[in-house]
């Protein structure tokens, strides 16, 4: 039966081919996902970025990384008034940015989240920023510890945590 | 209220430069102004002090500038006749050196001028080394880190102060381009009576702020507009209403805050930031002190000062510190504390509001101790860090036996006082910020006791505050409407009754109150010492008048801010001033029109330089 031999091994040397060019593509494709290590970028790195984001978006794309920078979070828009001040400092000790406001920036600078104490319904809001990797603009941030500021944003609740998603200050 | 925070306004931008390890010259200039001497630098110092000493004995046999090596002298400098590097050094000037040398190099606070003195005269070399290596012991910051070019363009710039110095001046008419303050225009619409700010501030204004005139919460957007505090500018001087002089009784003081006036006429005034008590003794025939000393030092941001028994010979100096109270043994004429501090109670402390001051019933038997709310309006019911906050505390002298005295007082913690004719407790608040321009009126009223005044729920009787919406409604009715309602965010401080004899007859018995000035007003207000007539009555009747103005430059800059005041021996008032560093004196001449120095020195100068 030399000619059923024959067609048995051609069957397993197409089998191991196909599963050699199935491993092949499988393992391309997972380095082609983030083909420049993008994701293994330094933080200080990707820092810089948030200045550019054409450039980060320019790379994401030459990475094959997905981005989402710009976009804006959903939410119900709302019109707040409170006071900004740093997660650091208010949760631990109940301590207000409000005459502190140098120390509760120095924090915010440093990467502590910052919380909106609202004055409407005494509620305490995580701040997000209104769009993906856009950060606050500097006359938000410069109102820091300023009690009574009226801003504009989205909010939005999800397992228990109220977050405000930041636009600008209104007036 | 009264802001306590000269970083407070930096934004956020500024912040952020810290965190990234990249200071540059506007932060450093500024933390330079807060901290002349850093830790680093001591240890630096501390490390080649020896070297530089030895160095300089025997390289120097001679007096050269600050001790500088004989061979720093001999470097030239590359910039020298070069006009472009004076410019481009007055721009550096600016950034690195005129927040404590003024923004003219006239100097400031305990900053020596520029535009005087050895200086001008040392070689550019020695000018250079000095620069580059500071001195510890002068509170001057090493520069070492800027580019040598630079360093030399600033060398340059501060020689070029010579030629305006010779010109009978201050820097501003050099030649050379000088760093300028930028005006900060507003072109805010007059405010609506009864309210004010410091464009219509004017000696002699009287003012009535009623609690039916105020506007409902909100009516204006919050601000965040706290001062700049810039030099005084060589035409700006504290203005009095007519037939009263100013002179500059005291400088290069650190934050000087509180003063009163001892049993046997000497001054003791609160350094609060250095932890001091100064005392200045007499007055000699040109308006300065004639002794100066330190009663005692190492004390936590000292405010309070109070003297036991009351009377004419107090056995005793009580001092508020922001955590404590503490006595020092006293008899009078001391100008230095014989023991140490005694403990006397433990005081609430953290978060806002740090100053305490102290004053004891006219008996000696108790004593009260004002405290401060730690937060602008945090519920007292769910806070537990505003326990006996917000309160005026009532111990005996001992420090046993505190209670309430009184409640819902946001901050008297910058001003108590005995009235002598009532002998009731008076004191001065700061109300609360973040509600507009117009809310909340500080105030200045007697205290009663076991009285309400409504923070955090309510002000001013029945208005409640909207950030406590529904909240205690039986305390509605409680609420007391103090006596002399003041511009809101005034940050009125110190007060105290004008018992002396200089000023006119009606001024007798009349309250007189440092204005610390807003920072939480589109545009600000304060920044002036007000009277409060008291009608010979013993009572106030709501009127308040401008008395001491002129501080402010302009909406973005001030030069001065008023804090402690006290009454002379002479009859004239002491004003404590944290701005410029100094205490002003004002006398009553009864001459027609307002002689000063400032005046004199500039004839004819006018006074422009409030742009707005």
């Amino acid at each position: 039966m030399p000619v059923r031999a024959g067609k048995t091994n051609r069957t397993k040397a197409f089998v191991l081919i196909l599963a050699a060019a199935f491993a092949a593509c499988s393992l391309y494709a997972f380095q082609f996902g983030d083909r420049n290590e993008l994701n293994g970028m330094r933080f200080s790195q990707v820092q810089a970025l948030v200045s550019d984001l054409p450039k980060a978006k320019l790379l994401a794309q030459q990475g094959n990384i997905d981005l989402f920078a710009g976009n804006a979070v959903d939410g119900k828009a709302v019109r707040l008034r409170g006071e900004l001040t740093d997660a650091n400092c208010f949760l631990p000790n109940h301590t207000h940015a409000y005459d502190h406001a140098f120390c509760a920036k120095l924090c915010a600078a440093s990467g502590s989240p910052l919380l909106f104490l609202s004055d409407q319904d005494n509620q305490i809001y995580v701040v997000l920023t209104s769009r993906n990797a856009v950060r606050l603009p500097d006359a938000v941030l410069d109102q820091i510890g300023v009690p009574g500021i009226l801003v504009n944003g989205k909010v939005l609740e999800k397992d228990g945590i109220r977050a405000f998603a930041m636009e600008g200050i209104a007036h | 209220m009264e802001p306590v925070r000269r970083f407070g306004h930096l934004n956020h931008s500024q912040v952020e430069l810290t965190h990234a390890n990249s200071l540059t010259h506007p932060l450093e200039e500024l933390v330079n102004v807060q901290h002349p001497v850093r830790p680093h630098l001591l240890v630096a110092a501390l490390c080649t002090f020896p070297l530089i000493f030895v160095v300089a004995r025997l390289a120097a046999q001679d007096a050269h500038f600050h001790n500088a090596p004989s061979s720093s002298a001999q470097q030239k400098n590359p910039y020298e006749g070069k006009p472009d590097a004076v410019t481009a050094g007055s721009k550096l000037f600016a950034t690195s050196c005129a927040a404590c040398h003024g923004a003219t190099g006239q100097g400031t606070g305990n900053v020596p001028p520029l535009t005087e003195g050895p200086t001008l005269t040392a070689p550019d070399g020695e000018v250079f080394w000095f620069i580059t290596t500071g001195s510890v012991q002068n509170g001057m910051p090493a520069w070492g880190q800027l580019p040598e070019d630079q360093r030399w363009q600033i060398v340059s710039f501060v020689k070029s102060l010579k030629n305006s110095a010779g010109a009978g001046n201050s820097a501003a008419s050099a030649s050379a381009p000088m760093p300028s303050v930028k005006a900060t225009k507003t072109n805010a619409p007059p405010p609506q009576p009864p309210f004010t700010d410091f464009r219509f501030e004017e000696p002699g204004k009287m003012r009535k702020i009623t609690a039916e005139a105020l506007p409902a919460p909100y009516a204006t957007d919050t601000s965040n507009n706290g001062p700049k505090l810039v030099a005084r500018p060589s035409d700006a001087w504290p203005k009095a209403p007519e037939g009263f002089s100013v002179q500059q009784y005291a400088t290069s003081l650190d934050n000087p805050r509180l003063i009163r006036t001892a049993p046997n006429g000497d001054f003791f005034l609160a350094e609060s930031s250095g932890g001091k008590i100064k005392v200045f003794r007499g007055i000699t025939s040109d308006g300065k002190p004639k002794e100066t000393g330190v009663f005692a030092s190492g004390l936590k941001r000292p405010y309070g000062i109070a003297f036991y028994p009351p009377g004419d010979n107090p056995q005793w100096i009580y001092i508020g510190n922001t955590d404590s109270v503490v006595r020092f043994a006293y008899k009078s004429g001391d100008m230095k504390a014989s023991g140490s501090a005694e403990h006397i109670a433990d005081l609430p402390h953290g978060g806002g509001h740090w100053t305490r001051d102290i004053q004891f019933t006219p008996d000696g038997k108790k004593m009260f101790v004002a405290v401060g709310s730690a937060s602008n309006v945090d519920d007292t019911d769910t806070t537990p860090g505003e326990k006996n906050r917000a309160d005026i505390l009532q111990f005996n002298p001992d420090g046993s036996d505190m209670r309430v005295y009184a409640y819902g007082i946001r901050n008297a913690g910058g001003g108590l006082a005995i009235n002598p004719q009532t002998k009731e407790l008076w004191c001065s608040v700061n109300e609360r910020d973040g509600l507009g321009d117009n809310l909340v009126p500080d105030y200045i009223t007697h205290v009663e006791e076991g009285g309400f005044y409504g923070w955090p729920w309510w002000y001013m009787g029945g208005h409640q505050d909207p950030r406590h919406e529904g909240k205690h409604p039986e305390l509605k009715a409680k609420v007391l409407v103090p006596d002399v309602l003041l511009a809101p965010h005034n940050a009125s401080l110190e007060i105290t009754f004008y018992q002396g004899s200089q000023f006119p007859a009606e001024y007798r018995g009349d309250i007189f109150a440092s204005e610390h000035g807003s920072w939480n007003r589109s545009v600000r207000v304060g920044y002036e010492v007000i009277r409060v007539p008291m009608h010979q009555s013993g009572r106030a009747s709501g009127d308040y008048e401008d008395f001491l103005t002129g501080f402010v430059v302009d909406n973005g800059h001030v030069w001065g801010r008023p804090v402690g005041i006290t009454v002379a021996p002479d009859g004239s008032l002491l004003v404590t001033d944290d701005g410029s560093n100094s205490i002003w004196r004002v006398s009553y001449t009864g001459g027609a029109g307002q002689k000063n120095a400032s005046e004199q020195k500039d004839a004819g100068a006018g006074r422009k330089n409030k742009s707005n």
